[in-house]
């Protein structure tokens, strides 16, 4: 099944480098099928690593990317001849920054732990990740409680 | 005055009454979820929006949804309680043309809390159960997502919660009741 892409992209700048954090909407497909999905769509990028099932846990690794660029041009040459220069680099690292446990057993924030490697400024990014990830998770579960357009709409019109 | 508006007084003036607490009930209970969200506001940058989506999950609402639908409510409570006290005027006053028109403006100012009090009543007793299990939940969550301070500082941030929704949800079934009566008297 397609899994459609919902990519947003948040740029924390830190000196020349970039992170960005891409996440994917909500389905109601299967876990296993969500976490397939995920590795197709993130195979060339990897922001997510491989999801690993272990009983009734899913340990989801983050990867943060960190991207550097350089130009440069140049001109000139013998008199009426054409001599431009031009170069681009494009260079990064990327590194483990968290494993996200989700517990398909326990809905709510108990359900999913965060483990970070290191301490860094992308909280909120990974705030947002995990909602993603707690949305997959918690479709497959009985335990949300769902208020239908209709009724809402007549209780913000009481 | 006769009998018919002895009784007719009673139950309006019930309806007064319910409305009167029903506006300081949800006043109440709009103040705790100001006080609430203020908390949830101070929480680190991870913990802060997964709070706010677990009500919205659990709740079938938003924070925001949820303080729309009480002032709603609150306003609503006041629409009554205005014309019921009119109605009431005009039963003094012995002036049955006051009543009658009283009584027709306050049947339109609560058909929309007739037409909802059982979708309103169901949806408190959400809040209820969501709220009744809400202290569990914060104290599932790790130490190393929540500190036992800011755990503690959430839990302590909603005392009396749930027997405001509690109250919340019997007052819209009370107010149901004896508007039926009042309104098809």
């Amino acid at each position: 099944m397609a899994l459609e892409p919902y990519f947003s992209t948040r740029v924390i700048t830190s000196g020349l480098y970039y992170r960005t954090v891409i996440y994917v909407e909500d389905s109601n497909a299967t876990i296993s099928e969500i976490l397939a999905n995920l590795q197709s769509i993130f195979s060339g990028v990897e922001s997510l690593g491989k999801a690993v099932e272990f009983g009734d846990k899913v340990a989801v690794p983050i990867y943060q990317f960190n991207f550097g660029t350089g130009g440069g041009g140049g001109g000139g040459g013998r008199e009426g001849q054409t001599n431009n220069g031009v170069a681009f680099a494009l260079g990064g690292t990327i590194g483990p920054i968290a494993v996200v446990i989700l517990e398909k057993d326990v809905p709510g924030p108990g359900g999913i732990h965060i483990h970070e490697f290191k301490a860094n400024k992308l909280g909120e990014a990974l705030a947002e990740l995990v909602l993603r990830l707690w949305d997959m998770v918690e479709s497959q579960m009985s335990g949300r409680t769902k208020l239908s357009a209709e009724k809402k709409e007549k209780l913000m019109n009481i | 005055m006769d009998t018919q508006s002895m009784q007719q007084k009673e139950e309006v003036e019930r309806l007064i009454k319910t409305c009167e607490t029903g506006k300081d009930s949800v006043g109440a209970f709009l103040r705790s979820m100001d006080d609430f969200s203020a908390v949830v506001e101070e929480l680190p940058a991870v913990v802060r929006p997964l709070v706010m989506r677990d009500l919205q999950v659990n709740s079938g609402m938003s924070a925001d949804e949820w303080k729309t639908f009480l002032e709603r409510l609150g306003t609503r409570y006041g629409a009554i309680y205005d014309e019921a006290r009119r109605v009431v005027e005009g039963l003094n006053e012995a002036n049955d043309g006051k009543v009658a028109d009283a009584t027709a403006a306050l049947k339109d100012a609560s058909a929309p809390l007739v037409e909802s009090a059982d979708i309103a009543a169901d949806q408190m007793q959400t809040m209820e159960g969501y709220l009744e299990g809400l202290p569990a939940k914060i104290n599932m969550i790790p130490d190393s997502f929540m500190s036992a301070d800011a755990r503690e500082g959430l839990i302590n941030s909603m005392p009396g919660y749930v027997e405001r929704a509690r109250a919340l949800k019997e007052l819209l079934n009370e107010a149901k009741e004896v508007l039926s009566s009042v309104v098809a008297g």
